[in-house]
């Protein structure tokens, strides 16, 4: 029994001391790296920066309060430390433990005793290295009194992937104000999910135009389905400045590309009609063109045949190249036909032109 | 979408008393717009709007300045006071007066401008150019297209969406040379060609200043627009910017938009994409410039298969001691010969043999460019794609992206042209985009 306990023993003994020797190394090994990381020779700093990576959580604080120290090029190279610790972290094969321990010190650097351009790194560092983890410590500096940490922290999470950070910035968005409010609003439209809805919905109450164009923005871009428009509010278009007017008319056109993405032709085809109905510009009209002959030729030619006489030139060139891109049938050779003999000179060029590239097509194939 | 005040049936109902159309789709071209006042046709003269003034932007006033035939200047805008003024400086010379704007948004409103010339940083290229192209705008950006892989795909959507005609300022493809080499090559007066290597100078390092609060005439909040914040450093503004990531990208970015789109467009690979992508590279010694100033990225092509190199410095090869410009360029090696081509931006040059190169009637037909200015001008009338057009600018942007992406993450990336991802690293692709600053985002 004794030898027994005292092998017992000893094994417990070395493998402590293995332990403390491999802390004890480790320690060593971040020092080492720290004291070539400023040192005064710009190679060896370099080597240090390329080498950072495998240094892991352990070097992020002691890294983030070099880079706090106004200590010039060994502060330069601790930033750069950082993000190469952040891509080490996330490389393929590296593990799970490995990042969220990696991201959690980078929530540290979140504090206030690093400076701002520090913080502001972490907060870049996290949107590629977080989780939903690490996302409440973020939303504490969605309150800081500095705007650019606020808005770094508002990027910060409309880069971060997972549930909790898109659920932040719908919590965040009734309170925010100014252009933080708006870039919250646009961080949204950008995530694309609809849970953002109901947030977003909200916005379209605002007493602001600005911020009820960019929530209508938002939600075109996530491609809200029709059934939730009676729940949101638009601007009568004839209330709005024209600039306005304009933008209205590129977002329901955004919405209309969303829905034909779908495969929810029918709304597609009436978000383009909309779409010009709001905005006379040119610009919309060649898109609600384009666009409604992608998801419906059909009911689309009999308007790029009207479009081939429009005043504008970039107008009758857009319906000429729709039409050349949906190909010919009876149908419309004859209606192309039909319209020649009444037509301007610049409309008969542009008739030829769809006429000959049809058939060249046809030989081709 | 609709408003309160617009119910769907009501809406349908209005669009069919005002067009006499069947109920069920509206009329895409409600009756007062077509006689509504034209936009330039063939023969009218093109008005431009110029964003950003100093430097490039200056070059570019300068060019339509002095050829009336092709553009006029109406609007400039510039978050730069000291640089409107040289603006309106250089056009008060040849008696051309234009609006000037501190805000952008003020010039994309006017109706009498035809075209945007975007001379901005880049960071600001995608968000000028997109919004241009929503205000009905066609465009001149200056390279690089973009600074990250989301933005190039935003702004070719933008383009198709639009119809809008998008020209990128990466001349090298008007020059004749590259019209020569590419005719050459493409008619395969080397063979099938194997390997292409760009040969470039190194990144400075330094820029050791301290950060300051920005000069009075510079509105420091408009300038960083979209890009993540950072403090004023007169060493990472104006011109500056190009040796910052997240700015300018270094040489790969800034001038590979130049040399490898010459690669690009001599190889005929805009649309083909790199299967593997790896760089290596040591950060810089000091100073706050980011980039390595060596560097070497490897670009594996598949199907067909080829390889493409990006060396800084590399080695300029002894037929390019004759070129001119000839700090840079591009070697390509064949099955039977070889070529190569200096310079790749407006002194882009290349061997006597591709000059004196007739392709026979029915071989391959390379694009030949007017010049840069004028194919755009030209395009915007036939509404045909210009030579640097966004979709192969964008091709071209996605090579120097990862390539930089490749180094900043210390990896091999295995990318798949097709969606636009890369393979097997979730990391890698959160870093294809990056969200906007302020209220900036594409």
């Amino acid at each position: 029994m004794p030898g027994t306990l005292n092998s017992f023993f000893c094994r417990v003994a070395t493998v402590t001391l293995l332990v403390s020797l491999h802390l004890g190394t480790r320690a060593a090994d971040l020092q080492e790296f720290l004291g070539r990381l400023q040192s005064d020779t710009g190679a060896t700093r370099a080597e240090a920066v390329a080498q950072a990576g495998a240094m892991g959580a352990a070097a992020v604080v002691p890294l983030g309060e070099i880079a706090s120290a106004n200590k010039g090029n060994a502060s330069i190279a601790a930033l750069w430390a950082l993000r190469n610790i952040a891509a080490y972290a996330g490389r393929p094969g590296g593990t799970a433990a490995e990042k969220q321990a990696v991201a959690q010190a980078f929530t540290q650097l979140l504090d206030v005793r690093f400076n701002k351009i520090t913080r502001c790194q972490a907060l870049d560092l996290l949107s590629i290295t977080g989780d939903d983890q690490t996302v409440p410590r973020v939303v504490a500096v969605l309150s800081d009194s500095d705007p650019d940490l606020k808005d770094e922290a508002r990027r910060c999470l409309e880069g971060t992937p997972g549930p909790a950070s898109l659920k932040a910035l719908t919590d965040a968005l009734p309170q925010a104000e100014g252009r933080l409010r708006i870039a919250i609003i646009n961080a949204l439209g950008q995530r694309g999910d609809m849970k953002a809805f109901d947030a977003l919905a909200a916005a379209t109450s605002a007493s602001d135009t600005e911020v009820v164009l960019a929530a209508l923005d938002a939600l075109a871009r996530i491609g809200m389905p029709a059934e939730y428009r009676d729940r949101i509010k638009a601007p009568d278009p004839e209330s709005l400045k024209d600039a306005q007017r304009v933008r209205l008319g590129n977002t329901v056109l955004r919405w209309a590309d969303r829905r034909a993405a779908a495969g929810a032709t029918d709304e597609a085809l009436e978000g383009y009609g909309l779409a010009v109905q709001i905005s006379t510009a040119e610009h919309v009209l060649c898109a609600a063109l384009i666009g409604a002959a992608k998801v419906s030729p059909e009911q689309t030619v009999e308007h790029a045949l009207r479009a081939l006489a429009h005043e504008q030139n970039t107008v009758r060139m857009t319906a000429a190249r729709v039409l050349e891109q949906m190909g010919a049938d009876d149908s419309r050779i004859k209606a192309l036909l039909g319209a020649y003999p009444g037509a301007k000179p610049e409309t008969r060029d542009l008739i030829l032109r769809v006429l000959k590239t049809w058939n060249d097509k046809h030989v081709t194939q | 979408m609709t408003s309160t005040t617009f119910s769907r049936r009501r809406f349908l109902a209005r669009a069919a008393l005002a067009t006499g159309a069947s109920f069920g789709f509206p009329c895409l071209i409600p009756p007062g717009v077509l006689a509504a006042p034209g936009r330039p046709g063939a023969n009218d003269r093109i008005r431009t709007g110029h964003i950003g003034v100093g430097g490039m932007g200056g070059y570019h006033l300068s060019f339509i300045r002095d050829h009336p035939g092709l553009a006029t200047c109406v609007a400039v805008a510039d978050v730069d006071k000291n640089r409107l003024a040289n603006a309106a400086k250089t056009l008060a010379e040849k008696g051309v007066q234009a609006k000037q704007f501190s805000d952008f948004r003020e010039l994309l409103e006017l109706k009498d401008v035809d075209a945007c010339i975007i001379a901005t940083p880049d960071h600001w290229h995608a968000v000028h150019t997109i919004m241009a192209c929503e205000a009905g705008k066609d465009v001149y950006c200056e390279k690089p297209a973009c600074c990250t892989i989301a933005e190039g795909r935003a702004m070719v959507n933008a383009g198709k969406r639009y119809g809008r005609i998008i020209q990128i300022g990466s001349q090298g493809r008007s020059q004749s040379a590259a019209y020569y080499a590419g005719s050459y090559i493409r008619n395969g007066k080397i063979g099938r060609v194997n390997k292409v290597a760009c040969w470039h100078y190194e990144n400075p390092q330094g820029a050791q200043g301290p950060d300051t609060d920005p000069p009075p005439e510079l509105d420091y909040d408009a300038w960083l627009g979209p890009l993540r914040w950072r403090p004023y450093n007169k060493d990472a503004t104006h011109g500056n910017f190009r040796w910052l990531l997240e700015s300018g990208g270094g040489q790969i970015r800034d001038r590979g938009a130049h040399v490898m789109s010459v690669a690009l467009f001599v190889m005929d690979a805009d649309a083909q994409g790199p299967a593997t992508i790896e760089a290596k590279g040591l950060p810089p010694e000091m100073g706050r410039y980011e980039c390595p100033p060596k560097m070497e990225v490897t670009y594996t092509f598949k199907q067909p298969d080829w390889t493409l190199y990006w060396l800084q410095p590399g080695e300029r090869p002894t037929e390019a001691e004759d070129l001119g410009n000839n700090k840079y360029g591009s070697k390509y090696w064949g099955e039977t010969g070889t070529l190569t081509v200096s310079g790749g931006d407006g002194g882009t040059d290349t061997e006597k043999k591709a000059k004196e190169y007739h392709a026979p009637i029915h071989g391959v037909k390379v694009y030949r460019s007017p010049e840069h200015h004028e194919d755009f001008f030209n395009c915007m009338r036939t509404r045909e794609q210009p030579i640097m057009n966004i979709q192969a600018a964008h091709a071209v942007a996605t090579l120097c992206i990862l390539g930089n992406l490749s180094w900043r993450l210390g990896r091999r990336l295995e990318w798949d042209a097709a969606t636009e991802k890369v393979t097997g690293d979730d990391q890698a692709n959160l870093m294809l985009a990056r969200p906007g600053r302020s209220i900036w985002h594409i």
